[in-house]
């Protein structure tokens, strides 16, 4: 994937390959400008063209490849096969439009039901989200609804048409804690009801370790590690998930103590270095990191890591 | 002991809403903060924390009550002293993209506060600006750059450096942390806790993430609509929690380990939203989401009541406790 007027750019995601499974959840972590968003998106062929282009690669649905489809087929897959909840409910509702309206033409650019039937599968979907009085809900606009409750209307929209996989692009990063547990309750129990595969991306490493089956960690445009969740954080190959893991104070982080820090930053997609992108920053780099990117291999069962010096297991 | 830095005293704020009705930002919240320590100020958005910090500043006018700082009341003092009793206390914002003026240079920045009350000469300025910059963490070089050549962490460094410009007493500091990135994230927490201890600084946190609250906080206040419904040294607060909302609070907080929170997930998470602060249930504001509401909830505001020792205060609002 690359950035630019023409194809050739700046490479944003470089070389990742994932899979999500039925019924699964996979959690994309990394920190901003690593290029989650960006890989999650064109995975779907949801990025602009130009200025993103896909420089290489293959994408599936099923049986079905992504890469080759007109934007008219991928019209029938996008909110049917596949549904998205982007980050910021604020901006992602037509505020124009009625609540109602917004999740009729999600189902009606789909399904051709009889009038009476939309409207129980809508008000069905908002039951489902745990939005209460529904009816009325309908007739709103999205400025009148809290922030909590427009991401249910958001997840509702995604849901409607049963989708096989859900996107979802930092659901809860704009919301309390509190609102936080109920939505990632509510997508755990609509996962396993519908048996959707869900990708989500996310820089909160606890929503990782309470929501997903398996994690992977991008850095710098590349996916560096990746791991079912319970192995992932129990024995973290990589350095910088290591760094990662332990520069987040947590409620058993005692008071004062300096808190372990990765020092430096993530390099700009323009101007990564040749090797290993996080060699800068790591304290195990070797000439071999500066020379070229280490390729991300298996290391035991299930458990992949882009480094020539990963870290020990104990 | 020593006398506190800070004591704020019933402290109110109302705001007028257009239709006429009042809508309580800040309910009598009264706490004091003594010098070289930190006071967590912990609670969802909207329940007036930010608003809390403001008003210490006198940035908003307090409705009610009062707040001492350094021996004067800041919500009497007229403007001339007002300015003078603020050089000891300083703010630092969410955003520091929003916080610096995108057309100065990040030198001048840092200076500004210097001018604004004519402490030294251009030269002493100058090279103030340069210990400054190095005492973030940053190149002397900075100062002739300008913001947006910086990162975010790099940024909020910059405003750390100008609310360090006046040696103040009191860093009031609105979500710091909160925009950065979890590996800069550390960075900076790490570089206040640093200043705190080689300046004798007082720190007022406000942050909705209670980890990080844990992290810097000698106290913390948990507010509730604009109360504070639970209040005392932060390891007790955290770890023997009090009150509903409180123990709803940490229950939400996904904790980054998974076998935790495998156990975790049968907690049943705190249900509903946050009532509008303009519309306040009656009796005790929690009521409508607390999973053990008893009638007398429903119509009699809890008292604060003291569970902790004379040495180690602990004050919790809930009937519970009564």
């Amino acid at each position: 994937m690359s950035f630019g007027p023409r194809p050739g750019g700046a490479r944003v995601v470089d070389g990742v390959s994932f899979r999500v499974n039925a019924g699964e959840t996979l959690g994309i972590v990394g920190e901003s400008g690593c290029g989650k968003s960006v890989m999650a998106m064109s995975a779907i062929r949801l990025q602009a063209s130009p200025p993103s282009h896909i420089e290489s690669g293959q994408l599936s649905l099923d049986e079905l490849d992504l890469t080759s489809m007109s934007r008219t087929e991928l019209r029938d897959v996008w909110g049917r096969r596949i549904g998205v909840v982007f980050q910021d409910p604020m901006t992602s509702l037509n505020p124009t439009f009625t609540v109602g309206d917004q999740l009729h033409e999600a189902l009606s650019l789909h399904e051709s039901l009889p009038r009476s039937k939309a409207r129980a599968r809508v008000l069905h979907m908002l039951d489902r989200v745990g939005v209460n009085a529904p009816e009325s809900r309908l007739r709103q606009y999205p400025h009148e609804l809290s922030g909590g409750l427009r991401q249910r209307i958001l997840i509702a929209m995604a849901l409607i048409c049963r989708p096989q996989l859900l996107i979802a692009d930092e659901p809860t990063t704009a919301l309390d804690v509190t609102l936080q547990a109920q939505i990632l309750d509510l997508l755990r129990g609509l996962r396993d009801e519908l048996g959707m595969g869900i990708l989500i991306i996310t820089h909160d490493l606890g929503v990782v370790a309470g929501f997903c089956d398996r994690v992977a960690v991008m850095y710098a445009g590349r996916i560096v590690e990746s791991a079912p969740v319970n192995l992932l954080f129990k024995e973290p190959l990589h350095p910088y998930t290591c760094g990662l893991l332990a520069s987040i104070p947590r409620l058993s982080t005692p008071r004062g103590i300096a808190l372990p820090v990765i020092e430096g930053r993530v390099p700009a997609a323009a101007d990564r270095p040749t090797g290993c992108a996080f060699g800068p920053r790591c304290a195990r780099v070797s000439d071999a990191c500066r020379a070229s990117p280490p390729p991300l291999q298996e290391d035991g069962a299930e458990h992949l890591v882009a480094c020539y010096h990963p870290m020990e297991r104990t | 002991m020593t006398a506190p830095l800070l004591d704020v005293i019933e402290l109110s704020k109302s705001f007028r809403l257009r239709d006429g009705r009042q809508l309580q930002a800040v309910d009598r919240v009264s706490f004091s903060l003594r010098k070289g320590q930190t006071l967590g100020v912990v609670g969802e958005s909207g329940c007036g924390k930010s608003t809390l910090g403001r008003v210490i500043l006198r940035l908003i006018e307090p409705s009610n009550g009062s707040v001492r700082f350094m021996g004067h009341d800041v919500t009497l003092l007229p403007p001339p002293l007002l300015r003078e009793v603020r050089k000891h206390m300083q703010v630092i914002f969410q955003d520091p993209q929003a916080a610096l003026d995108p057309r100065m240079t990040v030198g001048r920045l840092i200076e500004e506060p210097l001018v604004i009350h004519r402490i030294g000469s251009v030269a002493e300025r100058q090279s103030e600006v340069a210990r400054l910059l190095e005492t973030v963490g940053m190149s002397a070089e900075s100062a002739a750059r300008y913001p947006h050549e910086f990162s975010g962490g790099q940024r909020q460094r910059i405003c750390i450096a100008r609310a360090l410009a006046l040696k103040p007493q009191l860093i009031v500091a609105d979500e710091p942390v909160s925009a950065l990135d979890v590996s800069v994230q550390s960075q900076v927490l790490n570089l206040l806790t640093d200043l705190q201890r080689k300046n004798d600084l007082s720190y007022l946190f406000i942050s909705h993430n209670l980890a990080v609250v844990k992290y810097v906080s000698d106290a913390v206040a948990v507010m509730y609509l604009g109360r504070v419904v639970e209040m005392g040294e932060a390891s007790q607060v955290f770890e023997t929690p009090k009150h509903p909302y409180t123990q709803a609070l940490l229950d939400a907080i996904p904790d980054p380990e998974p076998a935790k929170q495998r156990v975790a997930a049968s907690v049943v998470p705190l249900s509903g939203e946050l009532p509008s602060p303009d519309k306040l249930p009656s009796g005790c504001r929690f009521h409508t989401r607390c999973l053990q509401c008893m009638d007398r909830c429903r119509v009699d505001a809890p008292q604060p009541v003291q569970v902790g020792t004379a040495n180690n205060p602990h004050w919790v609002e809930c009937h519970l406790w009564n």
